[in-house]
C-alpha cells in the first residue's frame, strides 16, 4: 500500500501494522507510525493496516484502517495520533473519490443482518467527525461478486457506477443508482488489474498475457441491451463495448496507474521495466532495470511522481521524466520467483541460503539481496547502505513465470576474523549445462569502504557444490568443504612482484592442501588451539574428525569422534571454550571434551610424543537445530536456535533459544532461556549482534546483544529483550521496537526531517557550540532541565503546545544561574 | 469404391494476381475485383461466388474499378474512364481524363455524378448516365498528383488527398475550402495520403503513408486525433454505414478497428478509439470494404476474405484462395490441355508399368513405379498476346499409332482451331504438325467465344465443337468427313438480345449426345436439344448460383452442383427430382454445408454410376449414392471417412461421404480413361513463393 500526500512531499507506506512515512526529498524515513505502540496483548494480525486515504477534509490528515475495524485519523507532519474510530464493517480496501471515502467490506459478525456478504459503503466521513467515537456508514451497493484474491475495485469520479473483476476475465459495471444494471463483460484472456479513467469513461485492464485491454463504450452499449429489452424489439446494434489493447509485456500486468489528468497511464510487471503510455495517442516510453519485479504502482495527486514498489519492498519514486527521484529501501526480500505455496512452506526454504552474517566493520548485516548480489543493511538505522554485486550478471524476468530462469546464485560466504576479507562462492546450475562454481576472494578497503576482487578459482571442489566456508581465527586460512567428500585450505600468498610494478606488493589466495575422510562428505568445520597446537575438526556425516595441523600447514588425522548412529549426520560443529566440542546432529547434542596428554616426557631423544584423549562428556536429545552461535563477550557459552511444530496450529512453530554454558571441569549445563511463537514461512535465520549501546559485561546475559531473525516474509525482526529477560512471557513480534516512548522516537526521527529556516537557525546554534571555542559560561551552565525544556519546543507543534504559562516558569526558572547547592544551603543555613 | 490409378499431376503452374481494388454494388450486390493484370472479376456476394471475368485488351490499365447505378466502370493509369458491358463483357465506352493518369475514382451518395482525381493534380467531374459518361466540369489544377477522393453524403463537399495535404472543396463552385497539411517523418520522403472518408458531421479520416490515420475536422481544418495504426504505409480504409467504425490496413497487413465512442457521458463527448486488430492476410491488403455487414478486404496476397462484423455467428471469416473456380483444363484421351493466360500448353499424361492385374494387390496410396513422365508436346502462344478466354481439345479415337488432335481456343476476338497430328505415339520424340484451320463458316458470325467444348458422340462418330459466344448463342459445329474443316450444325439463342441492358449470361454448359444444359447467373438452368434447337425443360429455379452441372452418362439425368454444396439430381424427361435427390435434399451434414469451398467438378464414376466423385479446392469427395447419409452432426472431414481402397474398405462403416485431403488446391479431376482419375493440383506452397516478400515486421521486441 501506498500513498503520496496532496504536495508529494510525504510518502506514506504501510507494512504490517506500522505506517511509514518517508519524506519525498530526502529519501529518509520520517516516521513510523502505529496505534498499538502499547499494546503487547493485542494480536499482531488484528491491527495490521489493510488501506490508507488522505482526509479529504484536511490535507494533512491521513487515516489507516486497520484488519480489526478500527479507523486512526494521524497528522503526518507531525506524526501524531490525532483520534481513532471504531467502525461496523470489517474492512478489505478503501477508496477516495473527490470528498467521499468508500469502503468494501462486509459487516462484522456482531451486526450480522440479512447479508454479510461483500458490500460497498460510503463512510460518512466529514467535519464533525471529531466529536463522534464511531463513523456510520451507508450501503451503496450490496452482494459484490468481487474475485477477493485480486481485489481488482474502481469507483468513477462522478460517483455513478464502480467496476471491478469478478472471477478470472469478468470485468462487471454496477451503477449506483439502479441496482439492477450490473453489466458483465467476458474478456478472453484472464484480467490482473484494473483502472478507471480519472475523466473519461473507460477501463484500463491488465491481462495475463501481458496485454492491457482499454474498455470504452460500456455504458452506451449497456444502455441499448436495457433499451432492447424492453421494448422486445431485436435490433442488430453492438452490444459489446470497444476493446483497445496496448501491448508491450510479455508477462503478465501487475499494476495500472492512471495519472490524476488520464493522460498518461503507467503500467508494470515481473520485466522490471515502468512502462509510461501516452493514453491518447498509445506511445510508450520506459525505465528500464528497476532492480525487481513491480508490485505496485501509485502516481501522486500533483503529477510530478510516480511511486513504484517492488516485490523486494523497495520503492522507486520515479518523476515525470522516468527518471529515477528517490529509492527508498531497507531490508530486501529478494522474493523474485512468483510466490509458489508449496515453496514457502517448506520447512527448509530460504531466501537468504548464505543466512545471515554480521560485518563488523560497517556494523550491519550482510545477506542475499537481488540475484547476485550481497545487501549490506543496517539494523541500527533500518537502512540499506549498498547492494554488492558478487556475480555481474543481469537480472532477465523468465519468459514464463512458472518456469523461472537459472541464476548464479551466492550460496556461501564468510568474513575472516578482523573482517579484512570476504569469500563467497556462486554457483549456476541450470541442470542442462556445466554447472559454473566461482570461489572469489574480496578484500575490503575501509578507506573507501569498497569491496575488491583479489582472487578468483573457478571450480574450487570440481563441478561440486561447496558446503562450507570457514576462516581459521587469527589467521589468514580458508577452509572449505565441498560434496566432492575433501575439504581445502587456501592460505594468503604474497606474489612476486611483476617486473612492471615492482613497488607494488600483491597478494593472493593459493590452494595449499586437501583431505578426506572414508569416502564421506564433509560438513562443517571448527578449529581448536590446544597447548598451542593446532587443530581443526570436521564432521563427515556422523562422525567428527580432528586433524592436527602441522607448522608446514599439512594436515594430520588425529582421532575421529563416532558416537551417533549411521543415519544422524551432524549438522553444525561448534567450541566451546578450547578444549569443548559441540557437535550437533539432526536429532540430538554432544559436548565433546579434549585433554593433551603428554605421555613421554622424558625421552627427549625421541621428541615428545603426545596424543589427545577424547571424550564424550554430555549428550542431549534436541530436535531441528537451526543455527548454533558462541555468543559474542563469552566463548565458553554457545545459544541454541531450536525450533519446533505447534501441535495445535500447523501453520505455526516455536522458535526456542536455549544456552549452554560449560565452567570449568563440570557438566554442561543447558536451558532454554526464551521462546517465542512464529507463522511457518519456511526457514528462520539468525544473527547475533553485540549490542554497542550497552557496556559489555563479564558476566553473559542476552542483555547485551541483539538477536535478529528474518523469514521469507522479508522482514528482518529483533528478538525483544524485555521479553527476553521474563523467561515465561511469550514474545509478541511487532515488527519494529515501538516501546521507545514518543519522545524519543520523534527526536530521532526529527533529524530527518527536510530542513527548514528554523531548524537551520537551531542547527547552525548546536554546532557553533559543539565546535566553537568553549564559552566558559555555556558549558559551566549546562542545566539538564533546560536543554530538555528547549528541545520540547523545538519539536513540539505549536498547535500542541500547552498554555505558555504551564510551562514558561519551569523554562524562566531553568534558565537561571544556577548556584552550587551547597553553596546556596550555606548561604540559606547563613 | 473402384479403386483408381491417379494422376498426381503438379504440371500446372497457375498463378493468381494480386487484387487491386474491389467495390461493391448494394442494388445488385455483385462485388468487381480488379487484379494487377488488369482482369476485373465480379463476384456475387450472396454466392460468394466468381460469376464472371472481364478481360482487358492489351492498352487496358485498371487501377480502380466503380460501380455506379449498377453499371461497371474502370480508370487507371492509362487515363480512360470505361464503361462495361456486363452482358458481353466487354468494354462499352470510352472517356479519356482531361488530366492524364487516373489515381482515384468516386461517386456522389445519389450515384449520379463520379468524380476521378489525376496524375496532373485536376479533379474532374462526370455525369453517369445509362449507357454514358459525360464531362461535367474540372477544378482547378493542383501543382500535384490526387492520390484519393472522397465524396460528402450532401454532395456538397469533396475532399481530395494528395502529397502532404488533404484539401476539401466546394462541388458547386470549385473552389478549395480548406488545406489540411500533414506533417512528414523523414524531411525528403513526401507523405501520400493514401485513403480518405468523410462522415456526415464532416469529419475527414485519412490514412498516409507514415502509417498513421488522422482524423480532421473540415470545418474548422483542425487535426482531432491521429492514430499510429500501422508502422507503414495505410492503404485503404472504409467507414461503416453507421459512421461508427472505420477498418483500415496497408502494407502493414493487419486490420485495424477505430471506434466512435462516447467517454464522458455528461458532455457527451465523443472520440475515435483504436480497438480490434484482425490479422487475416499475409501481404499489402489493397482494399477493404462493408458489403452487407460483411467486411471484405483483399490485396497482394490474392486471398479475398469476407469477414462477418455481426457478432453472433460463428462462421465469421471465410477466405478464398483465387483459385479458378472453373477449370482450366480439358482433357482428351491422354492429353492435357492447360490454359495460362496467354499461352496454351498440350501435355501428355505419364504412364506406369504396373499391369492392371497387380493393382488389387496395392493399397490405398502406394506408389506406382513410373515408365513415362509426362511430357509437354506443345506451347502456343496466344494471337497478338491477348488473354485467352476459354480453349477445349477433342479427337476422334482411332486404333492407329499416329492420332489427330483438335485444339481450339477464343480470344477477345475470334476463334481459333487448330489441327494437331502426332505421327507415332510410343516414340519418345514423336512427329508433330500442327495446322491452323483458316476458315470457319461464315454463318458462325466470327465472334469470340466464351466457353468451347469439343465433344464426341459415339452415337454418331462425330466430332463437335460447341461453343457458347459473347451474345450468348450457343453454336454447335461439326467435323467435316475430311477432316479440313468444321460446318454449322445449330445454333441456339440462349439468352434473348432484344431486351436492352439485361446482364444475364450463361456461365456454365454441359453436353450430353443432342442435349446441352446450360446455367445462366439469373439462376435458371435449362436443357436444351440442339437437333430441334428449343428447350426441353427447365429445372425449378434455386436461390443459389450452380457451380457445375453433369449429365448422367446413361439415364437422362442432370446433376447439379449448387454455391452452397448443395447436389441435385434432376430427371429432364420426367421433369422431376430423382428419388435420390429428394431423399438427400435435407439430409446433408451440417460440415458440408458449412464449408465455403464451392464445388468445382462433379461426375459420375464410368464403372459404377451410382457413385459421383466431386471436388473443391481441398477435398476429393466420392459420394455413393448407394449408401445412407451420414447422421447431421456428424464429423465428415475425419479420418474415418477417408476414401480407401476396396480391400480396406470391408471393414468399416458404410457411408455415403468420403473424403480425401492428400490434395491440396486441387484445381481439376476428371477421370480422361476408364480407372485412371487425373487430379491437378497447385501447392500452397509454389502460389506463396511466387508472391512480392511481404513486409518484415518484429513480433516481440520495441
Amino acid at each position: 500500500m501506498l500513498l503520496l500526500s496532496h504536495d508529494s512531499k510525504y510518502l506514506f507506506s504501510a507494512s504490517g501494522s506500522v505506517l511509514n512515512v518517508y519524506s519525498a526529498t530526502s529519501g529518509e524515513i520520517v516516521y513510523r507510525l502505529s496505534y498499538t505502540d502499547n499494546s503487547e496483548e493485542s494480536n499482531n494480525n488484528e491491527v495490521k493496516i489493510v488501506s490508507l486515504c488522505l482526509n479529504p477534509y484536511n490535507k494533512y490528515q491521513l487515516f489507516t484502517f486497520h484488519l480489526n475495524s478500527v479507523i486512526c485519523l494521524w497528522d503526518y507532519e507531525d506524526g501524531l495520533l490525532l483520534k481513532s474510530f471504531e467502525l461496523k464493517i470489517k474492512i478489505k480496501k478503501i477508496y477516495n473519490v473527490k470528498n467521499s471515502i468508500y469502503a468494501i467490506g462486509e459487516l462484522k459478525k456482531s451486526s450480522k443482518n440479512e447479508n454479510d456478504s461483500i458490500s460497498l459503503y460510503k463512510l460518512q466521513i466529514d467535519n464533525s467527525i471529531k466529536n463522534k467515537n464511531l463513523i456510520e456508514h451507508e450501503l451503496i451497493v450490496s452482494n459484490l461478486s468481487i474475485n477477493l484474491d485480486k481485489l481488482q475495485f474502481a469507483i468513477d469520479q462522478n460517483e455513478k457506477y464502480v467496476a471491478y473483476i469478478e472471477g478470472r476475465r469478468k470485468l462487471v459495471i454496477n451503477q449506483f443508482k439502479s441496482n439492477n444494471s450490473v453489466k458483465k463483460f467476458q474478456s478472453k484472456i484472464e484480467l490482473t488489474c484494473l483502472a478507471l479513467h480519472p475523466n473519461e469513461d473507460c477501463i484500463a485492464t491488465g491481462t495475463t498475457s501481458g496485454k492491457i485491454i482499454i474498455w470504452y463504450n460500456y455504458i452506451n452499449c449497456a444502455h441499448i441491451n436495457s433499451e432492447e429489452d424492453s421494448n422486445g424489439k431485436k435490433r442488430n446494434l453492438n452490444s459489446k463495448p470497444t476493446e483497445s489493447v496496448l501491448h508491450w509485456h510479455s508477462l503478465p500486468v501487475v499494476s495500472l496507474s492512471f495519472t490524476t489528468e488520464g493522460s498518461i497511464l503507467y503500467s508494470g510487471g515481473h520485466e522490471c521495466v515502468l512502462v509510461k503510455w501516452l493514453f491518447k495517442t498509445g506511445q510508450k516510453d520506459f525505465k528500464p532495470r528497476l532492480g525487481a519485479p513491480i508490485s505496485s504502482i501509485t502516481s501522486s495527486l500533483d503529477n510530478t511522481f510516480c511511486a513504484v514498489k517492488h516485490l523486494d519492498n523497495t520503492i522507486h519514486l520515479i518523476g515525470a521524466n522516468m527518471k529515477v527521484v528517490q529509492t527508498f529501501s531497507s531490508f530486501l526480500c529478494p522474493n523474485f520467483k512468483t510466490t509458489n505455496k508449496d515453496l514457502v512452506n517448506n520447512m527448509d526454504f530460504t531466501f537468504y541460503p548464505i543466512g545471515l552474517n554480521y560485518f563488523k566493520k560497517l556494523n550491519c548485516i550482510v545477506t542475499n539481496g537481488r540475484p547476485g548480489h550481497l545487501q549490506f543493511y543496517s539494523y541500527s538505522s533500518d537502512k540499506l547502505l549498498f547492494n554488492l554485486d558478487i556475480v555481474n550478471e543481469n537480472y532477465i524476468s523468465p519468459e514464463n513465470l512458472n518456469k523461472p530462469n537459472a541464476h548464479t546464485e551466492i550460496e556461501c560466504l564468510a568474513f575472516n576474523h578482523d573482517s579484512t576479507w570476504l569469500v563467497t562462492v556462486e554457483r549456476r546450475n541450470d541442470s542442462v549445462t556445466t554447472p559454473e562454481i566461482k570461489l572469489k576472494f574480496w578484500c575490503y578497503d575501509s578507506t573507501n569502504n569498497k569491496f575488491s576482487l583479489n582472487t578468483l578459482v573457478r571450480h574450487p571442489h570440481s563441478y561440486d557444490k561447496i558446503t562450507k566456508l570457514k576462516f581459521k581465527p587469527n589467521e589468514n586460512t580458508l577452509f572449505t568443504c565441498g560434496e566432492d567428500g575433501c575439504f581445502k585450505s587456501w592460505t594468503l600468498v604474497k606474489n612476486r612482484p611483476s617486473s612492471i610494478d615492482q613497488n607494488q606488493i600483491k597478494y593472493n589466495w593459493v590452494y595449499s592442501t586437501c583431505n578426506g575422510y572414508r569416502d564421506m562428505y564433509p560438513s562443517d568445520i571448527e578449529f581448536f588451539e590446544i597447548n598451542n597446537k593446532d587443530y581443526v575438526a570436521v564432521s563427515f556425516e556422523h562422525i567428527a574428525t580432528l586433524w592436527k595441523i602441522d607448522y608446514d600447514k599439512s594436515l594430520s588425522f588425529v582421532d575421529d569422534l563416532i558416537h551417533c548412529a549411521k543415519d544422524d549426520p551432524i549438522k553444525y560443529l561448534k567450541k566451546i571454550d578450547n578444549s569443548n566440542l559441540l557437535v550437533v546432529h539432526n536429532e540430538c547434542l554432544n559436548v565433546w571434551c579434549f585433554k593433551h596428554n603428554v605421555l613421554d616426557e622424558n625421552d627427549l631423544l625421541s621428541g615428545v610424543e603426545e596424543s589427545l584423549e577424547t571424550r564424550c562428556i554430555w549428550s542431549q536429545e534436541v530436535k531441528d537445530v537451526l543455527k548454533v552461535e558462541t555468543s559474542p563477550s563469552n566463548d565458553s557459552n554457545v545459544l541454541i536456535f531450536v525450533r519446533e511444530h505447534l501441535k495445535s496450529d500447523e501453520s505455526l512453530i516455536k522458535i526456542k533459544i536455549g544456552s549452554i554454558e560449560i565452567s570449568n571441569n563440570s557438566e554442561p549445563s543447558f536451558k532454554y532461556c526464551h521462546e517465542f511463537v512464529q507463522d511457518l514461512n519456511g526457514l528462520v535465520n539468525f544473527v547475533v549482534v553485540p549490542n554497542d549501546s550497552i557496556k559489555r559485561n563479564e558476566e553473559f546475559s542476552l542483555e547485551n546483544v541483539h538477536i535478529l531473525y528474518a523469514d521469507n516474509f522479508g522482514i528482518i525482526k529483533k528478538v525483544k529483550k524485555s521479553s527476553l529477560s521474563n523467561e515465561n512471557l511469550l514474545q509478541n513480534n511487532a515488527d519494529v521496537d515501538l516501546n521507545e516512548t514518543m519522545w524519543e522516537n520523534r527526536k530521532i526521527l526529527a533529524k530527518n526531517l527536510p530542513e527548514s529556516n528554523l531548524a537551520r537557525i537551531i542547527d547552525t546554534n548546536k554546532s557553533n557550540r559543539i565546535n566553537g571555542e568553549k564559552d566558559q559560561f555555556i558549558e559551566e551552565n549546562r542545566n539538564g532541565f533546560f536543554e530538555s525544556n528547549l528541545n520540547r519546543i523545538e519539536t513540539t507543534p505549536a498547535y500542541l503546545m500547552p498554555k505558555i504559562g504551564t510551562f514558561c516558569y519551569d523554562t524562566l526558572r531553568s534558565m537561571l544561574f544556577k548556584l552550587d547547592e551547597k553553596k546556596y544551603e550555606m548561604q540559606n543555613g547563613l | 469404391m473402384g479403386d483408381y490409378v491417379v494422376h498426381r499431376a503438379r504440371f500446372f503452374d497457375y498463378q493468381p494476381k494480386a487484387i487491386q481494388s474491389m467495390n461493391y454494388d448494394d442494388t445488385t450486390k455483385k462485388l468487381a475485383i480488379s487484379r494487377s493484370d488488369s482482369t476485373i472479376e465480379i463476384w456475387c456476394t450472396k454466392n460468394e461466388y466468381l460469376e464472371s471475368i472481364i478481360y482487358p485488351t492489351a492498352d487496358r490499365q485498371v487501377e480502380t474499378v466503380l460501380w455506379c447505378q449498377s453499371q461497371l466502370l474502370s480508370s487507371g493509369l492509362d487515363g480512360f474512364i470505361v464503361l462495361y458491358d456486363l452482358a458481353r463483357l466487354t468494354a462499352k465506352k470510352l472517356v479519356p481524363s482531361i488530366g492524364g493518369a487516373i489515381w482515384c475514382m468516386n461517386k456522389n451518395k445519389s450515384e449520379t455524378k463520379i468524380v476521378v482525381g489525376t496524375e496532373d493534380g485536376y479533379v474532374v467531374l462526370y455525369e453517369i448516365q445509362i449507357d454514358g459518361i459525360l464531362f461535367e466540369k474540372s477544378f482547378n489544377k493542383l501543382d500535384s498528383r490526387i492520390l484519393s477522393i472522397a465524396w460528402h453524403k450532401d454532395e456538397e463537399i469533396l475532399v481530395t488527398g494528395g502529397i502532404d495535404n488533404i484539401r476539401v472543396w466546394d462541388v458547386n463552385t470549385g473552389q478549395v475550402l480548406q488545406r489540411l497539411s500533414l506533417g512528414r517523418i523523414d524531411k525528403n520522403k513526401e507523405t501520400l495520403v493514401w485513403c480518405l472518408a468523410i462522415t456526415s458531421d464532416f469529419q475527414i479520416i485519412s490514412g498516409d503513408s507514415r502509417g498513421k490515420v488522422c482524423v480532421w475536422s473540415a470545418e474548422h481544418g483542425n487535426l482531432i486525433k491521429s492514430f499510429q495504426t500501422h508502422s507503414v504505409d495505410v492503404l485503404c480504409l472504409c467507414l461503416d454505414e453507421a459512421e461508427k467504425h472505420v477498418y483500415c490496413s496497408g502494407i502493414d497487413p493487419s486490420i485495424v478497428q477505430l471506434d466512435y465512442v462516447t467517454t464522458a457521458e455528461q458532455e457527451n463527448f465523443k472520440t475515435w478509439v483504436k480497438s480490434n486488430i484482425f490479422y487475416n492476410h499475409t501481404h499489402d491488403v489493397r482494399s477493404i470494404l462493408i458489403a452487407d455487414n460483411q467486411l471484405i478486404s483483399s490485396g497482394v496476397d490474392t486471398k479475398i476474405v469476407f469477414k462477418s462484423l455481426e457478432k453472433k455467428s460463428s462462421n465469421t471469416t471465410r477466405k478464398y484462395n483465387s483459385m479458378p473456380q472453373k477449370s482450366l483444363i480439358q482433357t482428351c484421351q491422354d492429353f492435357v490441355l492447360l490454359q495460362h493466360d496467354k499461352h496454351l500448353e498440350l501435355w501428355k499424361l505419364g504412364q506406369s508399368g504396373e499391369e492392371s492385374s497387380d493393382l488389387n494387390e496395392k493399397k490405398d496410396g502406394d506408389f506406382l513405379p513410373i515408365l513415362r513422365l509426362p511430357k509437354k508436346f506443345i506451347h502456343l502462344n496466344s494471337k497478338n498476346d491477348l488473354n485467352i478466354i476459354c480453349s477445349s481439345i477433342g479427337c476422334i479415337p482411332s486404333k492407329n499409332s499416329s492420332q489427330t488432335i483438335w485444339l481450339s481456343y477464343s480470344d477477345l476476338n475470334s476463334i481459333h482451331i487448330y489441327k494437331i497430328e502426332i505421327s507415332s505415339k510410343q516414340l519418345l520424340e514423336p512427329k508433330i504438325k500442327i495446322d491452323k484451320i483458316k476458315s470457319l463458316p461464315l454463318a458462325c458470325g466470327n465472334r469470340p467465344a466464351v466457353m468451347m467444348k469439343f465433344y464426341y458422340s459415339n452415337l454418331t462418330n462425330q466430332l463437335r465443337l460447341n461453343y457458347l459466344t459473347n451474345k450468348s448463342t450457343l453454336q454447335c459445329l461439326y467435323l467435316l468427313n475430311d477432316e479440313s474443316g468444321f460446318a454449322l450444325e445449330s445454333s441456339i439463342q440462349c439468352i434473348p438480345q432484344d431486351l436492352l441492358l439485361t446482364d444475364n449470361r450463361v456461365f456454365l454448359m454441359d453436353f450430353k449426345d443432342d442435349y446441352v444444359a446450360t446455367c445462366d447467373t439469373d439462376m435458371n438452368v435449362i436443357v436444351w436439344s440442339l437437333k430441334t434447337q428449343t428447350q426441353i425443360c427447365t429445372l425449378p429455379r434455386y436461390e443459389k448460383l450452380a457451380t457445375c452441372v453433369k449429365f448422367h452418362p446413361s439415364k437422362n439425368c442432370l446433376l447439379v452442383c449448387y454455391t452452397n454444396r448443395k447436389i441435385v439430381e434432376y430427371d429432364y424427361e420426367l421433369n422431376e427430382y430423382t428419388d435420390w435427390s429428394r431423399i438427400v435434399s435435407e439430409n446433408w451434414p451440417k460440415q458440408w454445408l458449412k464449408s465455403n469451398n464451392k464445388i468445382m467438378n462433379c461426375f459420375y464414376d464410368s464403372r459404377d454410376q451410382d457413385k459421383i466423385i466431386l471436388h473443391d479446392e481441398q477435398y476429393l469427395t466420392v459420394l455413393n449414392k448407394s449408401e445412407k447419409m451420414p447422421e447431421f452432426n456428424e464429423k465428415i472431414f475425419q479420418p474415418k471417412y477417408a476414401i480407401k481402397s476396396t480391400i480396406e474398405n470391408g471393414h468399416s462403416k458404410k457411408n455415403a461421404i468420403h473424403v480425401s485431403d492428400k490434395y491440396r488446391y486441387i484445381v481439376h479431376a476428371s477421370e480422361p480413361m476408364k480407372g485412371q482419375l487425373l487430379i491437378v493440383e497447385v501447392t500452397p506452397l509454389s502460389v506463396s513463393e511466387r508472391l512480392p516478400p511481404s513486409l518484415k515486421q518484429k513480433k516481440f521486441g520495441t
